[in-house]
């Protein structure tokens, strides 16, 4: 039978990349399209600025053992500024954790995974203006797990 | 946008034209496919079927068959929703009763469809046949049965249940022991029979199934030793009879037959399908290997567990009952099938009583009290608590669950989310009924338990009601239910932080939540120790990254120190001592910060426990876990990285834990997972080696070179072999030793007893497979326990 050009199960899969690493990542070349399809690192998001590695480890080393993980940092104050990277050492893991562990409960917050392409140097850092990451900076709310409110730099 | 005045052009001389003028919005770039494509569209009619939807069921039924129908569709397309409606039946077995309804109406508007439908479902299941996937066959096969008014030669089907059933039967009766072959084979047929009677009602349906049903009990089916090992509650102590699903399902199939098949189980679909109109399709025989395959690698029988028993009212059906087979069947599949997607299958399962007959179920979201008040001959039948006792029948399911743990984690923390009030009280009840069971439970259950229960608190704020369990801490100190409040909070600490965690106890408990230093000093180098120049010497010699020389002189400095203090001391252990304590409070930051000093020191390392000093490296495991002390989960990481850094070997950690060890913390629930990691890491060194000999094997290269790179590699797996075959005699050895004590402390002496039993059932019952050389030499140690005897002989059996 040939593969049908549909997906054909009976209902979303939620071991693919999101919306935000597709539109990310179609542009790039052919070959970070396949390191994102052999992957076996995740991007988790949406953490605490509190929360720990051995925290992370704690919960992520339930869908099989962790290879490293990367905190990232804020760029001036090298401090945890809320995303991390986890790498396992199987695919099946990674998969596994988009499956299990995305948009459930770290230190009480609802993280979010998702596959990324690899860790890279220099991608352990924030990338907004004030050090961290940009979402910080367009925030309104009051969060205390991230610093406050948000920090805009260029008011 | 007006549409009334005609659309006559303004004229506007000297005046340039801008867009804005025309008042019609034409220019929006124009959407190419206004209508959605086919397969996305009737991709979610279809897979939406039987849900709660504002339509009634025979409604949607009907409009999902129009849809189709209307629909002009290519070959692609066909094949490509022929394959969805497969995969519904897979992954949601649930919804295949109405989607048969809808696909007979399809046949009845076009029956060409109905005849390309048939087709491709017996190719399917010809497939499925053919890589020996039993469990699809079977699912397949149940809609194909479901279709049964469509199909004109159906004896087919029944032919070829009744061929499996052959297998079957000549599988087993060729071996008194368990095959998994044979029993897939008979679970299918088995569990097909009573679909046959509720496909179609007719006597002459029943009078065949009931002939297939009479010649299945020539299956001898031979309870077996090996399930005691699986059961989850030990010492015969299990609250209710924990069997065997495929004995079960055979008494549940007799009192079946002894009702003559009635089992009104489905919604009434015989009015929306106009019988008159039915063209009948006649489908080709399946061919059944000769060699049969079986792609199923577990090789453990099923149990049917419980977790909703001798309540005030009986929430599920009784395990006489074909209903409690037939519920936990769909419901398992739906949870295994699906797993991709764990928001469906919460969805589904809170809400399954949806997609069988109305009236079948208590209304959802009933209390106790009120369906204890319920009128008499209404279903008091919950559709909670079945479903959530599926979930935890997969999560408990003994040696290993077949997907991971976290995932059924996560689909119960889904259907908490999803219907609060409907599922919290139901697990209140299972976790309760767990608590209370707690000494009569396998250890490894303890453990899955505390994991799955302190992950769900983690999700919903930690707010447990503690204080019902407060009595309990005037047990003896190793009782399982006082070890499990501990082990608990232990484990509610490592996702969390000590001050949140405290917060949510009772002050009585808040001992267990106690707040040890994030970073724990490094004593030796406080001022008033005796090595506290050495010490400090040592941290900023690692810190400027030196070599194994320049740490001579201080090491030596240290030895000769140490017989000055005490002629007795072991100087060499001294160095050990200080050494890895400032490596650990190096990385004391974090789990990276330690893995880097590690990694740099590692030739220091080497040289303060060197390769094959089994002692020193039992005393690397001592030295972490006394800094790491208050944070056992941070222990065991750094000495997995020590063990992974190849420091220290698999054999040392068990070692430690088994004989330099306190025998009280084998309850502890770092020991559990000490022993687990060093086993898969001995385990991992075997399978690592071996591949480097195929790799090698295969690359070739010269001759003389090969055949010494090949003796080495052969002569470090014989190494690692005997490495693990150590590890699991260790294991016996010590836990089998018998535990000292007088009469003043009667009950420790029994809890620790307990204990020890308890992880040698479950370390015998995981590793079978990587002992099972080992029989003689176990037997050999001279041991006389009956139970250690026993366990080993029924391990013998899986």
């Amino acid at each position: 039978m040939s593969k049908p050009r549909y997906s054909d199960h009976s209902a979303t899969r939620l071991d693919m990349p999101s919306s935000y690493m597709d539109k990310q990542f179609a542009r790039e070349s052919d070959s970070t399209q396949l390191a994102l399809q052999k992957s076996t690192t995740l991007y988790v998001g949406n953490l605490s600025f509190y929360t720990t590695e051995e925290q992370i480890m704690e919960l992520f080393s339930k869908c099989g053992e962790v290879k490293r993980i990367v905190m990232g940092l804020d760029r001036f104050t090298r401090t945890p500024c809320g995303f991390c990277f986890v790498e396992y050492y199987t695919r099946e893991d990674a998969l596994d954790c988009m499956k299990y562990i995305n948009q459930t409960k770290l230190d009480e917050r609802i993280i979010r995974t998702d596959l990324d392409p690899g860790f890279k140097d220099g991608r352990q850092y924030g990338r907004g203006r004030s050090g961290g990451q940009v979402r910080d900076e367009f925030r309104d709310d009051f969060d205390p797990g991230r610093g406050g409110y948000g920090r805009r730099v260029d008011r | 946008m007006s549409t009334t005045e005609s659309p006559t052009p303004t004229v506007n001389p000297g005046i340039k034209r801008r867009r804005e003028d025309d008042d019609s919005h034409d220019y929006k770039r124009q959407r190419p496919n206004a209508v959605q494509p086919a397969f996305p569209r009737l991709r979610k009619l279809f897979t939406c079927l039987g849900e709660p939807s504002r339509f009634a069921l025979p409604e949607s039924i009907l409009h999902c068959a129009k849809s189709f129908t209307s629909t002009e569709v290519d070959d692609e397309v066909a094949e490509s929703l022929f394959s969805l409606f497969v995969n519904i039946s897979i992954e949601q077995p649930l919804k295949v009763f109405s989607l048969a309804a809808s696909l007979q109406c399809v046949n009845s508007i076009e029956n060409t469809r109905g005849a390309a439908l048939l087709n491709y479902l017996v190719a399917r299941t010809q497939g499925y046949i053919n890589s020996g996937d039993w469990n699809k066959v079977k699912l397949v096969l149940r809609f194909l049965i479901m279709l049964k008014p469509m199909i004109s030669n159906f004896e087919v089907i029944f032919g070829f249940i009744a061929r499996l059933l052959e297998k079957a039967i000549a599988l087993k009766s060729v071996s008194a022991r368990r095959m998994t072959l044979a029993e897939e084979l008979y679970r299918v047929v088995l569990l097909s029979l009573p679909y046959l009677a509720v496909s179609d009602s007719s006597d002459e349906t029943k009078q065949k199934s009931t002939e297939l049903f009479e010649r299945s009990k020539d299956y001898k089916y031979s309870a077996d030793k090996a399930e005691e090992l699986l059961n989850p509650f030990v010492d015969g102590e299990a609250p209710y009879k924990v069997s065997d699903s495929l004995e079960l399902l055979q008494i549940q199939l007799i009192s079946l037959v002894d009702e003559n098949w009635d089992l009104p189980l489905l919604y009434d679909y015989s009015n929306i399908i106009p019988a008159s109109e039915i063209v009948k399709h006649s489908i080709e025989e399946f061919q059944l290997p000769v060699e049969l395959p079986t792609s199923n690698s577990s090789p453990f029988p099923e149990l049917f567990l419980k977790f909703y028993t001798n309540q005030q009212v009986e929430t599920t059906p009784p395990v006489d009952r074909i209903e409690s087979t037939i519920f936990r069947d769909l419901l398992t599949d739906t949870l295994i099938n699906l797993n991709f997607n764990r928001h469906e299958v919460a969805r589904q399962l809170t809400w399954f009583d949806n997609f069988l007959r109305p009236g079948l179920f208590a209304p959802r979201e009933m209390s106790l009290e009120k369906l204890s008040q319920a009128k008499p001959g209404s279903s008091t039948w919950k559709p909670e608590d079945i479903a959530v006792e599926a979930v935890l029948t997969g999560l408990f399911r003994l040696p290993r669950s077949r997907l991971k743990p976290v995932y059924f984690h996560s689909v119960l923390i889904e259907a908490c989310i999803l219907a609060p009030h409907a599922i919290a009280p139901v697990f209140g009840r299972a976790i309760r009924f767990l608590y209370n069971q707690l000494e009569h439970l396998d250890v490894q259950v303890i453990y899955l338990y505390a994991d799955w229960f302190s992950h769900h608190l983690s999700n919903f704020g930690f707010t447990w009601k503690w204080r019902e369990w407060m009595e309990d801490l005037n047990l003896n100190e190793l009782h399982p239910k006082r070890v499990f409040i501990r082990e608990l909070i232990c484990k509610e600490l490592r996702l969390s932080f000590p001050q949140r965690i405290t917060e949510t106890l009772p002050d009585e408990l808040s001992e267990f939540a106690h707040d040890g230093d994030d970073v724990p000093p490094f004593k030796f180098a406080l001022p008033d120790e005796p090595y506290s120049e050495q010490s400090r010497l040592i941290l900023q010699n690692i810190r400027d990254r030196k070599t194994p020389d320049d740490f001579e002189e201080v090491f030596e400095e240290i030895k000769k120190k140490s017989e000055v203090l005490n002629e007795k001391a072991d100087a060499d252990a001294t160095v050990c001592e200080i050494f890895i304590t400032a490596i650990v409070h190096l990385g004391a930051r974090s789990l990276s910060h330690v893995e880097s000093w590690i990694e740099r020191s590692l030739s220091v390392l080497k040289t303060v426990c060197p390769e094959g000093d089994a002692e020193r490296q039992r005393q690397v495991v001592k030295i972490i876990f006394n800094y790491w002390k208050d944070q056992s989960g941070t222990a065991v990481q750094v000495v997995k990285k020590m063990m992974n850094r190849k420091v220290i070997t698999p054999l040392s950690v068990v070692e430690w834990v088994l004989i330099d060890s306190d025998i009280d913390s084998l309850s502890r629930g770092y020991s559990w997972e000490l022993l687990g990691f060093a086993i898969d890491r001995a385990k991992l060194l075997i399978k690592e080696a071996t591949s480097l000999r195929t790799d090698e094997t295969e690359e070739g290269g010269s001759e003389s070179l090969e055949v010494e790179r090949l003796k080495e590699i052969d002569d470090s797996i014989e190494t690692l072999n005997t490495a693990l075959h150590h590890i699991f005699v260790t294991i016996v050895k010590e836990l089998s030793r018998p535990v000292q004590g007088d009469a003043k402390n009667e009950e420790t002496i029994r809890w620790q007893r307990w204990w020890k039993e308890g992880f040698l059932r479950a370390f015998l019952r995981n590793y079978h497979a990587d002992y099972k050389g080992l029989q003689e030499p176990l037997k050999n140690l001279g041991l006389t326990d009956m139970f250690i005897l026993n366990s080993i002989e029924q391990t013998a059996e899986l």
